[in-house]
């Protein structure tokens, strides 16, 4: 299709529309690139993009930092990339009642470090904010760290969300208050819908304070047996935890070695956080030691615990090789089966495989390296064995010369209600089509 | 009425036990409003299916001849969710109120919507779970009730409201189709429809099973109360304990109003001359509660706390908890009726909303109790009447609006935890522009394209589908039929 670049001139300076291809190269989505990017400043001219290429079936993509772009299907139309990067202020914190809303194009770290400084924060951790991840981002695609296990993901923190629809109206869902029942909860809906609704275009989020004392746990566990018994004393501990992950030794001696940590060799290295008081961390800490020691575990207490999280949040990065980012979702006490099951086939495939387990969430993050035909046998391998147990598995990360793929897998038993919904809400199907739906 | 009457009589005789099925004024009468009961309309059958199967077929039958109906729990609701529609069907669930399965390694239980939500926790107490939602009805009220309403309770600041405990459910869509959404694992690919779901009114579909997360019961739970001389400075306590990074299960606030009655009712052991009282409730592993405890208490002090009490036992903790859940009943005591609003604030602006709050009260000539989820920001103002004198609802319902105004005015919202339905629809345009409104048409019509689920709730007008559905002079028809009726 044959975009009339000079038509976005009625609503954009020129200096927010690029054309070229060399500034159209940072928002390739596999083999496509789009005719324009467009740079909105304001609302009112992000509606007026989205209208006008709705009337005239343009298909667009919005983007923050563009640090997911291989995240989703491979778009079947692709004709304008829609920059929120100018959308990107903080537009009020409500310091005693603990809510802070940000434009879409807001970078989660400039939000976070600022909350900081304020004794507050979000209460997530997602990967890829040193990158300049954005709050609509990481909205959109659902993105989460290991804090999901006690505060949850993104739908559990936002409150308010402001987008666009595909006619070009301005609305809302929810009100800034952290407890609302007033109309449909379009601001979770909109968490995980991948930009195919709407373009978000502000959040409200809850806050939390900043916890005095942080201390984590490590220990080495030799097999599945042990694995399973441990979580199960873990989570059914007395214990109020931040994050639980089981790493592969691929994963920890990386991880480790990169944090500063002496690495430990195991087929499984349990890490676990505990944030509170000061006090009430120490405390629980010496649980934990008595209860893992009792059962002939060694582990060790590391203090100054930052680093070795930030590293893990920012797993699965996808590093200079050809590789597949992916998360299994199964139930609890299925994990350490599914641990097992991916160790031994790893084994048997010229592919080395990285992974770190949320034990508590039943959810196992990969990174798998390798050719793309391995690649290939590993996915499908890894999918046929997760139908037998209800399980999905997502990619995050596809090489872009991966052919034929499907991101999402089996969308469900609720799958035409999906595609109802978006073609109520995107009737023309422009709204990054095909990458979900 | 519905002219095809007896052949939907006779089709949903054929679905159902004889005594599932009720058509006659004295077995429906029962039906006619849920715990909002100002409003009062009766349907034109009552249904009690006992499976998914009947709840579809029955469904199947009203889309045929385009009849309305309404879903209904237990009938707790305060906002008029279930209220029936005149020439519809009322589906209750209470007949499906089996628990299907516990699995405790996997935290999660399996429901029908009919269970009780007490009943939950109960049946997996002896493992030491519970689950956390816990609306001050809970002896009574159904898990499908607490869906659709997403229902909160006293400790949704910790814990969260209903919404944060659902992994799937089964529905009976508006079209008789059965589906399910989400499952038993915490996240599966594609959008997120049981966010929407959750909190829908009832608008949606009909849920025939829950899948519950359940949660580990604390190690330890320590309640305390202070009291003040001020009720900022109760206020200010609670912002004061969280910046010290302590997030309590519960805060609530009473007034002197409202400890009054309470004294009078349960005897709670409140100060009756404290201005206010904050109600405090620290749960967790016993090395996190005795860690906290000596800061909270440090914090209410710093706030000029007058009495700082901890429940010395169990018997004595309950006993506050009386108090703070028989609110609305103890106002029986001091008024022969009362309104309750459900209206939410940011939470630094409790002072403000009060000083607003008195001033209407006094214009208006009515007493208004103040009990408040002080750490959510959810206000329940009650204006205590006398429905026996002429003219006093509706300058009550007046009232009312205009706390709801305020509430919004001050950043916030028309409800926290009881639901828009029928009651508050009307004020759905404070927060919700049409824009926002013709956005949440669009879920409405991926479920429901004839509107004929649960219908005239919610929304202040009904909007159509681009195909079919109800038009504004069927809406205005509906709304007619309603009796503003006083007890």
């Amino acid at each position: 299709m044959k975009i009339n670049v000079d038509d976005f001139t009625k609503f954009l300076s020129h200096e927010n529309i690029h054309a070229q291809r060399s500034e159209l190269l940072k928002f390739q989505v596999f083999n496509k690139l789009p005719s324009v990017a467009v740079y909105p400043e304001s609302y009112e001219q992000v509606s007026e993009i989205v209208k006008y290429c709705n009337e005239n079936g343009y298909s667009v993509i919005p983007f923050g930092s563009c640090t997911k772009v291989n995240f989703g299907n491979i778009p079947t139309t692709y004709n304008v990339a829609l920059s929120l990067e100018k959308l990107n202020k903080i537009l009020g914190h409500n310091e005693a009642d603990f809510i802070i809303t940000a434009q879409a194009g807001a970078k989660f770290k400039d939000l976070q470090d600022f909350l900081i400084s304020k004794n507050q924060f979000v209460a997530l951790d997602p990967p890829q904010i040193d990158k300049g991840a954005t709050i609509g981002g990481i909205i959109a695609t659902n993105d989460y760290g290991p804090s999901r296990f006690r505060y949850g993901t993104f739908r559990e923190q936002i409150i308010e969300l402001v987008a666009v629809g595909t006619d070009g109206k301005i609305f809302k869902g929810g009100a800034k208050v952290v407890k609302n029942v007033a109309g449909y909860d379009i601001h979770k809906l909109f968490v995980g819908s991948m930009g195919t609704l709407g373009i978000i275009l502000e959040a409200s989020i809850k806050l939390y304070p900043v916890q005095e004392e942080s201390l984590t746990f490590i220990t080495g566990i030799s097999d599945a047996g042990m694995l399973r018994s441990y979580i199960k004393k873990i989570l059914d501990a007395d214990l109020v935890l931040s994050a639980l992950e089981i790493m592969n030794p691929e994963l920890s001696s990386d991880i480790f070695r990169l944090s500063g940590i002496r690495p430990i060799n195991f087929p499984h290295t349990l890490v676990l956080r505990i944030e509170n008081v000061r006090k009430a961390v120490i405390d629980q800490m010496e649980l934990v030691k008595n209860m893992l020691n009792s059962g002939g575990l060694e582990g060790a207490v590391i203090e100054n615990d930052n680093l070795l999280w930030s590293y893990l949040r920012d797993f699965p990065y996808a590093g200079d090789k050809n590789c597949i980012a992916c998360k299994v979702s199964v139930m609890i006490n299925e994990i350490p089966g599914v641990l097992e099951y991916i160790q031994e086939f790893s084994e048997n495939l010229d592919i080395k495989i990285y992974s770190s387990a949320k034990a508590g969430n039943g959810i196992v993050q990969l990174l798998i390296e390798g050719e793309n035909k391995d690649l290939e046998i590993a996915v499908n391998l890894l999918r046929s064995y997760l139908t037998t147990m209800m399980g999905s598995l997502v990619y995050q990360h596809v090489p872009h010369d991966f052919g034929k793929f499907n991101t999402w897998g089996d969308l469900g038993a609720s799958s035409h209600l999906m595609q109802t919904l978006k073609q109520n809400f995107d009737p023309n199907n422009i709204l990054n089509p095909g990458r979900l739906i | 009425m519905n002219a095809n009457y007896d052949v939907i009589k006779k089709r949903l005789e054929a679905i159902l036990e004889p005594e599932s099925f009720m058509h006659k004024e004295e077995e429906i009468i029962a039906f006619e409003c849920d715990a909002l009961t100002y409003y009062r309309v009766k349907p034109v059958f009552v249904v009690l299916p006992s499976t998914n199967r009947q709840v579809s077929e029955i469904i199947k039958v009203c889309d045929e001849y385009d009849m309305p109906f309404v879903p209904r729990g237990a009938g707790t609701g305060l906002s008029g969710g279930a209220l029936p529609v005149d020439d519809g069907v009322l589906i209750s669930l209470a007949k499906m109120n089996q628990i299907l399965e516990i699995d405790i390694p996997n935290r999660l239980v399996v429901v029908q919507p009919g269970v009780i939500n007490r009943s939950v926790s109960e049946a997996v107490d002896g493992f030491g779970y519970y689950y956390a939602p816990d609306p001050s009805s809970q002896i009574v009220c159904t898990i499908g009730g607490n869906v659709a309403e997403n229902s909160g309770g006293v400790h949704c600041l910790k814990y969260g409201v209903t919404t944060n405990h659902i992994l799937g459910l089964e529905m009976v869509l508006p079209n008789g189709e059965i589906v399910e959404l989400g499952g038993k694992n915490q996240e599966y690919p594609g959008y997120d429809l049981l966010s929407i779901v959750v909190g829908s009114e009832g608008l949606l579909g009909i849920v025939t099973k829950v899948i519950l997360k359940i949660s580990k019961k604390p190690q330890l739970v320590k309640t305390l109360f202070a009291s003040f001389d001020k009720i900022e400075n109760a206020g200010s306590s609670v912002s004061g304990i969280i910046s010290n990074g302590i997030i309590p299960a519960g805060m609530e606030i009473m007034d002197n109003t409202c400890i009054k009655a309470v004294q009078i009712s349960v005897k709670a052991g409140y100060p009756e001359d404290a201005e206010s009282i904050l109600l405090i409730e620290l749960d967790g592993p016993t090395a996190e509660v005795e860690a906290q405890l000596p800061i909270v208490e440090n914090v209410l002090r710093e706030n000029s706390a007058i009495q700082i009490k901890i429940a010395k036992d169990e018997t004595e903790r309950e006993l506050f908890w009386k108090g703070r859940k028989s609110a609305f009943a103890a106002m029986g005591r001091v008024s022969p009726d009362y309104y309750v609003q459900d209206g939410v604030i940011p939470r630094n602006k409790l002072a403000e909303v009060l000083t607003k709050t008195k001033q209407l009260s006094e214009e208006y000539g009515f007493t208004i109790a103040n009990v408040f989820h002080a750490g959510d920001g959810n206000l329940h103002p009650l204006i205590l009447f006398n429905s026996e004198n002429e003219g006093e609802f509706e300058k009550v319902e007046r009232l009312a609006g205009e706390i709801l105004r305020i509430c919004v005015e001050a950043g916030g919202s028309i409800t926290g935890e009881h639901g828009v339905g029928f009651d508050k629809k009307g004020y759905i345009p404070l927060m919700f522009n049409e824009d926002d409104l013709d956005t949440m048409q669009l879920i409405s019509c991926t479920f429901d394209t004839k509107g004929l689920c649960n219908p005239g709730k919610l929304f202040p007008t009904p909007r159509s589908c681009a195909e079919h559905g109800m038009t504004k002079e069927r809406a205005l028809e509906l709304e007619n039929k309603v009796e503003g009726e006083l007890f």
